[in-house]
């Protein structure tokens, strides 16, 4: 319904899906869109509208790159915000990437260093987005493949301060942890640790691919393909994470090779496993 | 009915005369001509409206990575789709 | 080394020719030192250009499939390498790119496939219709109360249903997109020059295609361009014929509203 909150384990919901859950109404918890699959699309917006009538949901956008040096693209986050104002969702989040530059806009999420500098830019652009949107944006931790000498914190350093300066929220995607954590070197119970529990407004789970690196194939990178059922390393990282911040709204990003409906609703069963168990403890 | 000229000898009650003297027609896709239609989905439509996600890809999805011939132009003159199936269409027939 | 500097580096390792390996662009070197991650994070990058790259050939296969149909597959996904090389996405909305596709078909194909551009961008507009939603058309009743005021009428705008293109073309593609939806592709078609119009009408995942005769195109094409009901009917000659293309138009739901802009400064507005 127009309004009403994100509670236990959503899904995404994806256009090949669109009609089937308009016409079968399943019991999902929650759903959450990628507003630009609907921007030139009247046909999905007016059947995604009729289905937010009878459910909560949250938007994510891929496009508004609050990274980018050049400048948010204003046009863009205009269209945004009009669906936004539409849709009434109850989280509104983006990424800590960047993708737009100089006018071009390169399909992707690019990765940032995390510096005073970069800390400067993008709160300046989650103040833009906050004020356009009428509302908090949740900001995404990436899924890195490189990282930079010239960092000077580490990633859940620079998203808290980000939480505290801008007042945006963090949406703590789990698996990219995962993914962060292998690519780069570090320990992603650590990095869970590190996060302010109170900043954390959503939580992510999605699947990935293990492959060579591209530079040596005695090492290997893990891919943020979203193709593929949750990986178990992301289940235990989940658990902690439940332990460190109590449950969370949690979504399943399943966005290549999209199986059944019904593969996306038991996944989504067994985060709802888990956040039950995380409320008996405590 | 006001006569009043829309345009020389054109009234906005001829026009409905002769609208109302049209077969009446249930929907749009019944146009003055019958036209095939189509079911669309399986090509374009709600599902196929454009696929931005924030997925990375994996490296056994990358099939449009073909090799760039070195002399480009040799295939495009043989085309292998329905084309081969086209009777004059070239420009050395028009 | 500033973050502008950073992005610089990046765009142009993700944008590059895919044939040049990461180690000899610019960029690379621009970012030599500053990355961390593996033995050799540049080489990394190699997963931002392989999405990069291979979701917007994805895209472009998607929006163009009867034209895949139509010249193969391989000269469909090497027309599209190029147009990503040469016209990369400018907006953050990928469902909206390709627009530009048919243009670049015609620069590279149009010689000797001479109707793969009209093909191509009938296809686009295919795709556009078939998301088009429509809305409820202005009844014979609405115009009927509005038959005492010709000359406000004469002044107003209408707005044609969303899902409507009216489209000019050199080729008879249609019969080709009759093919490709009926499944025919054994049997040879005859292709010879005929110039004329097509007129797309969609919504929500149905979509029709004809041939309409010049007079009914130009008619339809006035409207959607936004001239008023009299420089539309203007364009057709004989007045009996012009009052029978707009009352089949109003008819077959054309039409969904009379625009509420102004016509004039001195006239009311519709």
């Amino acid at each position: 319904m127009i309004g009403r909150r994100v509670v236990g384990a959503g899904i995404g919901l994806r256009l090949p899906h669109l009609l089937e859950v308009a016409a079968t109404r399943p019991p999902v918890a929650w759903f959450e869109i990628h507003p630009e699959n609907f921007l030139a699309n009247p046909h999905g917006r007016e059947v995604l509208e009729d289905i937010a009538r009878d459910y909560p949901v949250s938007v994510h956008t891929v496009g508004v790159s609050v990274g980018s040096a050049h400048g948010v693209d204003r046009a863009h986050l205009a269209r945004v915000a009009e669906m936004v104002a539409a849709l009434d969702p109850d989280l509104v989040s983006g990424h800590l990437a960047w993708s737009t530059h100089e006018g071009d806009y390169l399909n992707d999420l690019l990765p940032l260093p995390y510096t005073e500098e970069t800390l400067n830019v993008v709160a300046r652009h989650l103040d833009e987005v906050q004020s356009a949107l009428g509302r908090t944006f949740v900001l995404e931790n990436p899924s890195s493949y490189v990282g930079f000498a010239g960092s000077t914190m580490r990633e859940p350093e620079f998203l808290n301060r980000l939480a505290a300066s801008s007042g945006c929220r963090l949406l703590l995607d789990v698996s990219n942890v995962v993914i962060s954590a292998h690519n780069l070197g570090y320990d992603p119970v650590a990095y869970v640790r590190e996060i302010d529990p109170g900043a954390v407004a959503e939580l992510h789970l999605g699947g990935f691919a293990e492959e060579e690196d591209p530079a040596t194939a005695e090492q290997t990178i893990l891919v943020d393909t979203h193709g593929a059922v949750v990986d178990a390393k992301s289940w235990a990282l989940y658990e902690t994470v439940l332990e460190h911040l109590g449950p969370r709204p949690t979504l399943i990003e399943w966005d290549n090779d999209i199986p059944a409906l019904h593969t996306l609703m038991a996944e989504a069963e067994t985060a709802r496993g888990h956040l039950e168990r995380c409320h008996a403890t405590r | 009915m006001n006569t009043r000229e829309l345009t020389k000898g054109l009234t906005i009650a001829s026009i409905i005369a002769a609208a109302a003297a049209l077969p009446a027609y249930a929907t749009p896709q019944q146009g003055p001509a019958k036209a095939p239609s189509f079911k669309s989905e399986k090509c374009y439509g709600i599902a196929k409206a454009g696929k931005n996600d924030c997925a990375a890809t994996g490296n056994n999805s990358c099939a449009g990575h073909s090799k760039v011939d070195a002399d480009k132009k040799a295939w495009i003159f043989v085309p292998a789709g329905y084309c081969e199936r086209i009777v004059g269409g070239n420009k050395s027939a028009m | 080394m500033r973050l502008a500097e950073v992005q610089d580096a990046l765009r142009e390792i993700v944008t590059a020719d895919p044939a040049r390996p990461i180690v000899s662009l610019r960029g690379a070197t621009a970012l030599a030192g500053q990355l961390v991650g593996g033995v050799r994070p540049s080489v990394r990058l190699a997963v931002h250009r392989r999405h990069y790259r291979a979701s917007l050939l994805e895209a472009l296969r998607t929006k163009f499939p009867a034209t895949a149909w139509l010249v193969g597959e391989p000269t469909l996904v090497a027309m599209a390498e190029e147009f990503v090389q040469q016209h990369p996405p400018r907006r953050p909305c990928i469902a909206e790119y390709g627009d530009s596709f048919p243009q670049h078909l015609a620069a590279r194909l149009g010689e000797t496939l001479p109707y793969v551009p009209d093909f191509a961008l009938v296809e686009w507009q295919l795709g556009q219709v078939s998301v088009a939603v429509d809305a409820p058309p202005l009844t014979l009743d609405t115009l009927s109360a509005l038959a005492g005021d010709d000359e406000v009428l004469a002044r107003c705008r209408v707005t044609v249903q969303h899902g409507w293109r009216v489209l000019p073309v050199r080729w008879p593609v249609e019969r080709l997109f009759e093919r490709f939806f009926t499944g025919d592709d054994t049997t040879p078609t005859e292709m010879a020059p005929a110039s004329g119009h097509l007129l797309l009408r969609g919504a929500r995942g149905e979509v029709t295609l004809e041939r309409v005769a010049p007079d009914r195109a130009r008619l339809l094409g006035a409207l959607l361009e936004g001239l008023t009901l009299a420089e539309a009917l203007a364009s057709v000659p004989d007045e009996t014929r012009a009052s029978l293309l707009l009352a089949e138009l109003i008819a077959g739901g054309a039409i969904t509203a009379l625009d509420a802009r102004r016509p004039a400064q001195d006239l009311p507005s519709c």
